[in-house]
């Protein structure tokens, strides 16, 4: 065969029977297997495997045809990618799925601004709500959020900033921290503070809970985002005279000012679906609760984690819509801070 | 020959500090500590609140028994049963359903990361990376409603196929005749849940890979397959199994999403019958016995929390070290 070199990319030259190729290969194992479980010869789960394995078998048969034999490893890797993908698709879809198609029944304008009060778990969907529980994740977290904060931001400059001589071992004890289970935060807690008496069940125990959570990716995102800071304008600062403080808080940090924002909604989409700490610590509460230092205090996670629980129909209803809303929450804090992510590189 | 950049001196070790300077040190450093005050506190506070239980019981029963029970208090006193508390079953249904978790989610994260860093355009890259973030920012509570309302049904069914086909393998072996609440329910739970965070470390490491490594390889008429094989995976080698190591630390200490769809079983360990429903998980107990648990049942369950908070903390210092070791290693 004499094929003229041209200067466009001839390894990225497809010809029709590549493309023939492909399709054949994608589609084929498929049909197949489909073919064979409607005609009833397998049981779903059997025809599932012959589509798993006639698919590797088939990518590597194609990249033998495409390449020879050295394609077959990659026909087989590219079969195996594929299904990866597939699967975490299946997974997304379906996780999206259940909390949509349960969640919206329950979902209307009442209920996000009601409380429970008065509501047992079969009162019908058009009473009660999650406004106090709503309330009570934005109070829990935004306290979690004033703690965590500074001692995070701190950390950070710690890190990149002052650069002391136990650099490498604050940074493997923020990891550490990051490991720390949360129902082992939630267990601390309450064995420091509630069972000692020191507190009772409340929403600030919650937001203690959360800090810890919340501190270590805090901690990193901000040093990740520090470290962006170029150099040069730390030199220039100081050779303008100003002390390291000052260039600190007054170059560095306004620098990263978008950045420490990303890291604070990182921080906060970390927690605000975090159950377990809360179990051990601000008990629940179907009213409206707006102290953080007294009683029970209401909060999203443990409204699904209790509402589910109960084995009637409209508290199950309200627990999934419950749920459809904290993902929208989670949502939108990890879309503002992509977008500030994305913002500031474009810069 | 290179220029020989001269590196600028820390703060802490600059001889021309001023006052400020120094008291701004300190106050970051102290700040910067707070991470060990508080995991050292976590250690000192569950240690504390625990010892009575473990007194009560004995460090290595508590460690070895599988039974779990708060005792009781008839009217006769044959009716007494003294309580006994033994984390055994928990903890190696702890382990086992991590494991389970790892090896369903270590083959597709990789995949992932493999098409993220080498196959996928710039622009698609992109989607799925923010997929793989959002999926990792999906709350626990959530997958636990999709493991109750969708994969328990789908799992039944995988468990009861793989007990009738392959059950005269052990780990499929299901005398009860139950498919609901089996590890390997869980198990897969936990990987939907970790895929995303070791898919992310992952990438990062693949992508660190040296531009011209790759080249190289490619100009050798390396394909994709080899090129993976020779170049990126022995660079990423560590960094993946850190990526592992993170994730597992995050599959043992999940509570809420294994407490729904695990049935806990005391008395007996069940070493690998991953598709029976006899299933342990320390963060489960603790849930499922925190609300009627007496004083001594509590301290017991704080124990557990001690126990699962040092498993955590290993694994996660494995993480780290090799981590580290792969920095130093370039």
């Amino acid at each position: 065969m004499n094929r003229t070199v041209t200067a466009s990319k001839p390894w990225k030259q497809r010809t029709s029977n590549d493309y023939l190729l492909v399709i054949a290969t994608s589609t084929l194992p498929m049909l197949v297997s489909y073919v064979a479980l409607k005609s009833g010869i397998l049981s779903p789960m059997l025809a599932g495997l012959l589509f798993i394995v006639s698919q590797i078998v088939a990518g590597g048969v194609a990249g033998l045809i495409h390449r020879g034999k050295r394609g077959v490893g990659d026909g087989i890797l590219v079969s195996l990618i594929g299904f990866s993908l597939a699967t975490i698709g299946i997974i997304m879809g379906s996780v999206l799925w259940s909390v949509l198609y349960k969640g919206l029944e329950a979902l209307k304008f009442q209920f996000l601004i009601q409380n429970n009060e008065y509501i047992t778990p079969t009162s019908p969907l058009g009473y009660g709500g999650i406004g106090h529980a709503l309330l009570g994740t934005i109070i829990i977290v935004s306290i979690a959020t004033l703690i965590s904060l500074p001692i995070g931001i701190a950390t950070a400059v710690y890190i990149t900033e002052v650069r002391g001589r136990s650099k490498v071992i604050v940074q493997s004890l923020v990891q550490a921290m990051s490991g720390v289970p949360s129902v082992v935060a939630g267990l601390f807690i309450y064995a420091t503070f509630i069972i000692s008496g020191v507190s009772a069940y409340n929403g600030f125990m919650g937001a203690l809970a959360y800090s810890i959570l919340m501190l270590p990716t805090v901690a990193r995102t901000a040093e990740e985002v520090l470290r962006l800071v170029p150099d040069d304008l730390r030199s220039a600062a100081l050779a303008l005279g100003a002390s390291r403080a000052r260039v600190v808080s007054m170059v560095v940090l306004p620098t990263a000012k978008a950045g420490l924002v990303t890291a604070t909604l990182l921080g906060i989409a970390r927690v605000i679906g975090e159950t377990a700490p809360l179990v051990f610590t601000i008990f629940g509460s179907a009213r409206t609760n707006l102290n953080p230092f007294s009683d029970g205090m209401a909060a999203l996670p443990l409204y699904i984690f209790n509402g589910v629980r109960q084995p009637f129909a409209p508290e199950q209803a309200r627990a999934y819509s419950a749920a459809l809303v904290l993902l929208i929450l989670v949502l939108i804090v990890f879309s503002l801070a992509r977008f500030l992510t994305s913002d500031r590189k474009r810069k | 020959m290179t220029l020989q950049i001269p590196k600028p001196k820390t703060i802490s070790r600059n001889a021309q500090l001023t006052k400020a300077d120094r008291r701004f040190a300190r106050v970051m450093t102290a700040a910067a500590f707070f991470s060990l005050v508080v995991l050292s506190l976590i250690a000192i506070f569950l240690v504390y609140q625990a010892v009575p239980a473990i007194r009560d019981q004995g460090l290595i029963q508590f460690l070895t028994d599988a039974r779990w029970d708060s005792g009781s208090i008839g009217e006769r006193d044959s009716d007494f049963v003294e309580p006994i508390f033994g984390i055994a079953a928990m903890l190696w249904g702890t382990i086992l359903i991590g494991i389970i978790a790892i090896i369903l989610a270590l083959p597709i994260s990789l995949g992932l990361a493999t098409f993220i860093v080498f196959i996928a355009s710039e622009k698609i890259a992109g989607v799925a990376r923010a997929i793989v973030d959002f999926l990792a920012a999906i709350p626990s509570i959530v997958y636990a409603l999709w493991a109750i309302s969708a994969l328990t049904l789908k799992g039944r069914e995988w468990g009861e196929w793989l007990t009738t086909n392959l059950g005269f393998i052990p780990i499929f072996k299901n005398d009860i005749g139950i498919w609901v609440g089996t590890p390997l329910i869980a198990g897969i739970v936990l990987a939907a849940m970790i895929t995303p965070i070791i898919t992310s470390v992952t990438r990062e490491v693949l992508s660190r890979t040296p531009a011209e490594l790759v080249s190289a390889s490619l100009a050798l008429g390396g394909t994709l397959w080899p090129t993976l094989k020779y170049v990126a995976f022995p660079f990423a080698k560590s960094g993946i199994v850190a990526a592992t190591m993170l994730g597992l630390g995050r599959a043992l200490g999940e509570t809420v999403a294994v407490f729904y769809v695990l049935n806990l079983t005391y008395g007996t360990i069940n070493w690998v019958g991953i598709v029976s429903p006899q299933g342990g998980s320390i963060a489960s107990l603790i849930v499922a016995k925190f609300s009627e648990a007496g004083a001594l049942e509590i301290s017991a369950l704080l124990g557990g929390g001690m126990v699962l908070f040092v498993i955590t903390l290993i694994v996660n210092a494995i993480a780290t070290a090799i981590s580290r070791l792969a920095i130093t290693d370039k």
